[in-house]
């Protein structure tokens, strides 16, 4: 147990406060509830943090769990009178990115699991509200047990809470508004830093019956603020809900040459953009030719006519794309035909395979097997399940650390994830920028798969490209010191890709700061705008400090403060 | 004999499991009604799993094979066996042991925080090189202990250990044994969660 756990101070405040502040606490919520310990807090630690056991890793100093809003306020206005940090989570399992753990050490947990109720459904209207605690499995319990016609996006990991989820800007797989998590949102009550409780759109009209269903109300709309903010608890929120299709369907489509991925791109696009198909997923079918050195070489020189010489001797197309429909069996079949015909159009030499055809709802064997498997060498990356709004755990592959193995390691919170402009040619000017930024940090190695990068796209009009290349290459290293390496040469490859003028969606709160950096239009106008937002708002600086880059007055000493 | 892809199919409880009586009986220690163990999940894909959990087999502790996505299982069985819903504290004192991947111990743990649960007892199996497993064991002194017990394979020691978690000073430990016929590479990892001590 990292030393100092279970005894930490919230910084500026004194013993005598922190424990009358605890006694506040504990009259809002019950004794039951609140937790200093070393055991209690130990779940409210990162799991996976790259600072775990050193003295500065973010752990918070308490946790408290309040079951109602009325104790949320309670709780902020007792933090208000002692100025102590608070940090607020739904579920916590945002392990990519750095789960409970709050971006300033000695925070105070604020744990909204007990308010875990879905508060109102309609599936003719097809949205839900649900408190901070409702977790993806729990919606989608709560609607198949009662037979609901709706279907809910669920992240790739089924025990994460809707509302964390959303608020964190997370995606999902199914239809573009509904795959937008925070998009997909429809209505928030807030609990403010002063305690106060205001609902945001027509929930700010008392008496509309509208809530969820117009978003905006009247005036400015500041519901964005409390994604990736940290101006307010959420106590409720609203999400539309994905009405459940009829039927659902898949195809495939493969281009042979490498410059056939521009086109592909404006076809899918178009599609796209006119609502037509859900998650794209594109992919190369030469991934398994890296092993073979002269494909190496002509991927390493971005040779385009040797890689499709290659591409074409082993009788395979460069790029892929697996499309998804949701809607009747007519209108999915019209559709996927008028796909095809648009692709054929602008590259005749396309294939198309057809994939499932499958009346909803499917059943879970529907799902794990593919009715129409594609043929080789072509396979389908889909996640089936949550494709299907299925939530579940097994996409969660890898323990990572362990008590009895402490030092072991995956990739978790080094997943680059830039937004890219989406067309083929700016996803070919990524593949060679991020090979540029592997070659500038490490000299002498090669980032040789880079020519073969996809990108995804959970978002409905954004790319996103990782840059696998560093996660993978950390495996080696299992070392405390490797991983604070790691992190310094991760800390200047955002650096890098901000120059090249690619920046990161999402960040653990070890990095935040960093990405944060790279939004720097006009002297960092952006981030000036956000913390004079905050600092009026939340004066004593108690809600987050640091969450999304942004530090009140009292905290701002701590920007940057984890940079080793 | 029940295949895996039986035990997996359809998760039977430990008497349909056939896993019969044990060859080599490690001691049996008496089990306090408040230490009791009332679930053993077991990764069916593991001989090594298999025989720990045969081991542990006895009357009033459900043994469950570890399906391939536990999340259905927590929602349908044990997280009602532990409390009323999320966030609330578990009626009776509960523990529930298994005999999986680190990352089925991982998954569960987790869930099992949000009750109040922490896991209080493990038991790491590697294989390495020469035909030998060692084992990695911390927990309480009582239970640890057990897991060693002379002239008795450790499937059998451990699985007896399996079945109570008494209260006790932790303390680790640390043996070796030769491997038997399970071929696998991957660790198992034999534990227990419970509750917290502070609650």
């Amino acid at each position: 147990m990292a030393a100092g756990v279970g005894t930490i101070l919230p910084p500026g405040v004194s013993a005598d406060d922190f424990a009358a502040v605890l006694r506040q606490f504990e009259a809002a919520v019950g004794k039951d509830w609140v937790f200093t310990n070393d055991e209690d807090i130990h779940p409210y630690r990162d799991y996976f943090s790259i600072l775990k056991d050193q003295n500065d890793e973010l752990v918070p100093s308490a946790a408290v769990c309040p079951a109602s809003v009325e104790e949320v306020q309670a709780v902020v206005r007792a933090a208000n009178r002692f100025k102590v940090p608070l940090y607020a989570i739904s579920t916590g399992k945002n392990f990519a990115y750095g789960g409970p753990a709050p971006n300033l050490r000695g925070s105070v947990t604020v744990d909204l699991k007990r308010m875990n109720r879905v508060l109102e459904i309609d599936e003719r209207r097809n949205f839900a509200l649900v408190e901070p605690g409702v977790s993806y499995m729990d919606l989608y319990r709560y609607i198949e047990e009662r037979g609901l016609k709706v279907m809910i996006d669920t992240a790739d990991v089924g025990w994460g809470g809707l509302m964390g989820n959303a608020l964190d800007r997370g995606l999902g797989y199914t239809l573009g508004l509904y795959r937008d998590h925070i998009s997909a949102h429809y209505g928030m009550e807030v609990v403010l830093p002063d305690g106060e409780l205001m609902r945001t759109g027509m929930g700010a009209m008392p008496g509309s019956k509208a809530w969820q269903e117009y978003k905006h109300g009247f005036g400015p709309d500041p519901s964005g603020l409390f994604a990736q903010g940290n101006y307010g608890i959420v106590v409720k929120m609203g999400f539309r809900l994905m009405p459940r299709p009829e039927h659902w369907r898949t195809g495939l489509i493969t281009v042979p040459k490498r410059a056939d991925f521009i086109p592909l791109v404006d076809t899918v696009n178009y599609l796209s953009d006119l609502f037509v198909i859900g998650e794209p997923l594109y992919s190369s079918p030469l991934q398994s030719l890296l092993t073979d050195p002269e494909f190496q070489k002509a991927a390493i020189a971005f040779d385009e006519a040797a890689l499709d010489r290659i591409a074409a001797a082993n009788n395979r197309h460069s790029w892929q794309v697996e499309l998804q429909f949701y809607g009747s069996e007519k209108s999915t079949l019209a559709n996927w035909e008028w796909a095809k015909e648009l692709i054929l159009r602008a590259v005749p030499q396309a294939n198309c395979f057809d994939g499932d055809s499958l009346k909803v709802p499917v059943t879970q064997a529907q799902i794990d097997a593919a009715e129409h498997p594609y043929p080789a060498p072509y396979t389908s990356v889909m996640r089936r399940n949550v494709m299907h709004g299925v939530p579940k755990l097994y996409m969660w592959r890898s323990p990572g650390r362990t008590d009895n193995d402490p030092n072991s390691w995956n990739e978790t919170h080094i997943g680059l994830f830039s937004v890219v402009a989406r067309s083929g040619e700016a996803v070919f000017q990524a593949q060679k920028d991020f090979a540029d930024v592997v070659r500038r940090s490490r000299p002498g190695e090669q980032y040789v798969s880079a020519a073969l990068i996809t990108p995804l796209q959970w978002h409905q009009f954004g790319f996103f490209i990782g840059n696998s290349f560093f996660g993978t290459a950390t495996r080696n290293d299992n070392s405390p010191e490797g991983k604070l390496k790691q992190l310094k040469e991760l800390r200047a490859v955002l650096k890098m890709n901000a120059q090249l003028g690619y920046g990161d969606y999402r960040a653990p709160p070890i990095l935040q700061d960093d990405v944060a950096d790279q939004y720097s239009f006009n002297n960092h106008q952006l981030r000036r705008f956000n913390e004079a937002l905050k600092d009026a708002i939340d004066p004593n600086g108690i809600l987050s400090p640091g969450r999304g880059g942004i530090w009140p007055k009292a905290h701002r000493a701590n920007r940057g403060a984890l940079r080793k | 004999m029940f295949s895996r892809r039986q035990v997996i199919g359809c998760g039977l409880a430990a008497s349909a499991l056939g896993l019969g009586s044990p060859l080599h009986a490690a001691p049996v220690f008496p089990v306090a009604r408040a230490t009791r163990v009332t679930h053993l999940l077991v990764d069916a894909r593991f001989d090594d799993a298999m025989e720990i959990a045969r081991q542990a087999a006895m009357p009033g502790l459900e043994i469950l094979p570890l399906p391939r996505d536990v999340l259905e299982l927590w929602y349908d069985q044990l997280a009602p066996m532990l409390g009323q819903a999320r966030g609330q504290e578990r009626v009776p004192p509960s523990f529930f042991a298994g005999v999986t991947t680190e990352r089925g111990l991982f998954l569960l743990s987790t869930l099992a925080q949000e009750h109040r649960l922490r896991v209080r007892f493990t038991a790491r199996h590697a294989a390495q090189r020469g035909g030998l497993i060692t084992h990695d064991i911390a927990g309480p002194a009582a239970l640890v202990s057990r897991c060693r017990a002379p002239s008795v394979p450790w499937q059998s020691a451990v699985g007896t250990a399996l079945r109570s978690c008494p209260e006790g000073r932790p303390i680790q430990m640390r043996f070796s044994s030769p491997r038997g016929a399970d071929r696998r590479d991957e660790a198992l990892v034999s534990w227990v969660i419970g509750p917290a001590l502070s609650g």
